[in-house]
C-alpha cells in the first residue's frame, strides 16, 4: 500500500540517506531502528514532505510522486492520507485539545464542524482525554499532548500514520502511557511506520522491522526474523546492546 | 510662579475637543502600520527575493532620519513635485486642496510600519516551525497554516511591542501640527499663543495624554490578558 524507492537526501555535504527503499502492507506496524544518526528520522520527515529529498519515489494508494521537486499540492494531497505524530509533539498551542483536533477536521479534510466535533471527542476518548477537552497544551503533561497529537493523527482515517520517536521526548514515567496508546492502535488494525528507540516495544508489537544504518538499509524483516535470527553482523551488533539479555538463536 | 486657573478652566475643554483628532491621526495611521506591518514582516520573515530588499530599503531611510525631516519632505516637498508632474501629464488638479490630515497620516504611517513590521517579525520569529509543520500534516494548505495557526500566536507574542508602537504613535500624533493638522497639542499651543500662557495650556495637554495613554494601557492589559490564555492556563478551574 505504501512503496517508498530509493530516497536520497543529503544536507550540504552530508549525505544522510542513500538510496532506502521499502514497502508497507495495510495493517503493518513497521518500526525503523538505528542508532541516532543513521538517517531514520530524515526518511520520515521527507516521506512528509517536510525534507525536499533529493530523489527517490514514493507510492500510497493511488498517488505516486517523485519525491523531488513534488509541488505543494502534490505534498499536500499525500498529507491527506498520512498522519505525522512528533517527538515533541508540536500541538497547535493557541488551540485546546478538542480545537486541535478539530483543526485538521474542518479546514484540512473539509468535515463540517458538527460531524468534526463528534469526531474529535471519539478520537480524543480513545486516547483517553475526554476529560481535558478544553485545556491547552500548556496545561498538560508532556504524555497527554503526545496522546492528543496521536489523537490528532488518528482523527482523519489516514491510511498510514507516521511517527518520529513519539516518546524519546518523555519523562520516563510518562513514555508507558504513550506506549500504551500506539499499542492500541497497532491491536485495531492502525498502520504504522515509527522511528523509535524503544527496543522492546519494537519487538512487541511491530510486525516488520527496519534497521538503518549510515543513510542506508542494513536489514529488514518481520520482527522476528530481525530480532530472532538477525543475518547481519551490524543488526546483532546494534541489538545485543539493547537486549543484553535477549536469548537469540543465531 | 503664578497660575492662571481660569485660564486652564477656559482652555481644557477646548482642547479636551480636539481629542478626536489625535484619536483619528493615531488610529487611521496604526491600521494602515499593522496591514502594512503585517505584509512587510511576513515579505521579510520568507525572504522573499527582490521585495524583501526593498522593504529593508525603506526601513532603513526611515529609521535612519528623524520624523521631523520626513514630514518636511511628504508635506512641503512631495505636492511641489506633484505638482510638477500633473503640470506636466495636464491632469487637472490642484495638489493643494487635499485635507492636510492626509498627508499626516501618509507620514505618521510611513514610520509606524516599520515598528510594527519588526514587531510582528519578531513575532513571527518565536513560532516554532514545529506549529507549521504539525498544520502541514494535517492536511493544511500552508495559508490556512499561517491564518489559523501561525498568525494568531505571532500577534500574540508581538502584542506588548505593538502597544508601545501604539503609545508612541499618540505621542507622534503632536507633530501633525507642523502640517497645520489642528490636534490637542496644536490646539494648545494656539491658545497659550493668543495670550502668552504656554505654561498652563502645555499642563492641560500634559494632563490629556496622561489620561488618553493610561487607558490605552488598561485596554491593551486588558486585551493581552484574552489573548494569551492559551499561554498563561485557564483561571475556570
Amino acid at each position: 500500500m505504501l512503496k517508498v524507492e530509493n530516497v536520497h537526501k543529503s544536507f550540504g555535504k552530508n549525505q544522510v540517506l542513500k538510496g532506502v527503499s521499502f514497502d508497507v502492507e495495510k495493517g503493518d506496524v513497521v518500526a525503523i531502528l538505528g542508532s541516532s544518526g543513521s538517517g531514520k528520522t530524515t526518511l520520515l520527515r521527507c516521506l512528509e514532505f517536510f525534507e525536499k529529498a533529493d530523489d527517490g519515489r514514493i507510492e500510497l494508494g493511488e498517488l505516486k510522486t517523485d519525491l523531488k521537486g513534488a509541488h505543494k499540492s502534490v505534498a499536500n494531497q499525500f498529507r491527506q492520507h498520512t498522519g505525522f505524530v512528533f517527538q515533541n509533539y508540536n500541538l497547535f498551542n493557541n488551540k485546546t485539545a478538542l480545537d486541535n483536533v478539530k483543526l485538521g477536521l474542518i479546514k484540512g479534510h473539509g468535515v463540517d464542524k458538527k460531524k468534526a466535533d463528534e469526531l474529535a471527542r471519539k478520537a480524543l476518548d480513545k486516547v483517553g482525554l475526554s476529560d481535558r477537552l478544553d485545556y491547552y497544551p500548556s496545561e498538560l503533561s508532556g504524555g497527554q499532548q503526545q496522546r492528543i497529537g496521536i489523537a490528532r493523527a488518528v482523527a482523519f482515517e489516514p491510511d498510514v500514520i507516521f511517527m518520529d520517536e513519539p516518546t524519546s521526548a518523555l519523562d520516563p514515567e510518562l513514555v508507558g502511557e504513550v506506549l500504551e496508546t500506539i499499542k492500541k492502535l497497532a491491536e485495531n488494525g492502525i498502520t504504522m511506520v515509527i522511528v523509535t528507540h524503544e527496543i522492546s516495544f519494537a519487538r512487541d508489537v511491530a510486525t516488520k522491522v527496519i534497521y538503518m544504518d549510515e543513510g542506508v538499509i542494513v536489514e529488514q524483516g518481520t520482527s522476528l526474523e530481525i530480532f530472532s535470527r538477525p543475518k547481519q553482523e551490524r543488526t546483532r551488533q546494534f541489538l545485543s546492546r539493547f537486549l543484553a539479555d535477549y536469548d537469540y538463536v543465531i | 510662579m503664578y497660575i492662571d486657573f481660569d485660564f486652564i478652566k477656559n482652555s481644557l475643554p477646548i482642547i479636551v475637543h480636539k481629542i478626536p483628532i489625535t484619536l483619528l491621526l493615531t488610529v487611521v495611521s496604526f491600521v494602515i502600520a499593522l496591514v502594512f506591518g503585517t505584509i512587510f514582516a511576513y515579505v521579510n520573515y520568507k525572504k522573499v527575493k527582490v521585495a524583501s530588499k526593498a522593504i529593508r530599503v525603506y526601513m532603513s531611510i526611515i529609521r535612519g532620519t528623524p520624523i521631523i525631516l520626513q514630514i518636511y519632505v511628504i508635506y512641503n516637498v512631495t505636492p511641489k513635485l506633484l505638482e510638477g508632474l500633473f503640470d506636466a501629464l495636464g491632469i487637472g488638479v490642484n495638489i493643494y486642496n487635499i485635507d492636510p490630515i492626509w498627508y499626516a497620516f501618509f507620514a505618521l504611517s510611513l514610520a509606524a510600519t516599520v515598528s510594527a513590521s519588526e514587531a510582528i517579525r519578531a513575532g513571527l520569529l518565536s513560532i516554532d516551525k514545529g506549529q507549521f509543520e504539525a498544520g502541514l500534516s494535517v492536511g493544511l494548505s500552508e495559508r490556512k497554516v499561517l491564518f489559523d495557526v501561525v498568525f494568531p500566536q505571532a500577534f500574540t507574542n508581538a502584542f506588548p511591542v505593538l502597544g508601545n508602537v501604539l503609545v508612541d504613535l499618540i505621542k507622534s500624533t503632536s507633530l501633525a501640527f507642523m502640517m497645520s493638522v489642528v490636534e490637542i497639542t496644536a490646539q494648545a499651543k494656539i491658545l497659550g499663543g493668543e495670550v502668552l500662557r504656554y505654561f498652563e495650556s502645555y499642563l492641560c495637554v500634559f494632563i490629556i495624554y496622561i489620561f488618553l495613554i493610561k487607558a490605552v494601557e488598561i485596554i491593551n492589559s486588558i486585551i493581552e490578558s484574552r489573548i494569551s490564555t492559551y499561554k498563561l492556563g485557564t483561571a475556570h478551574r
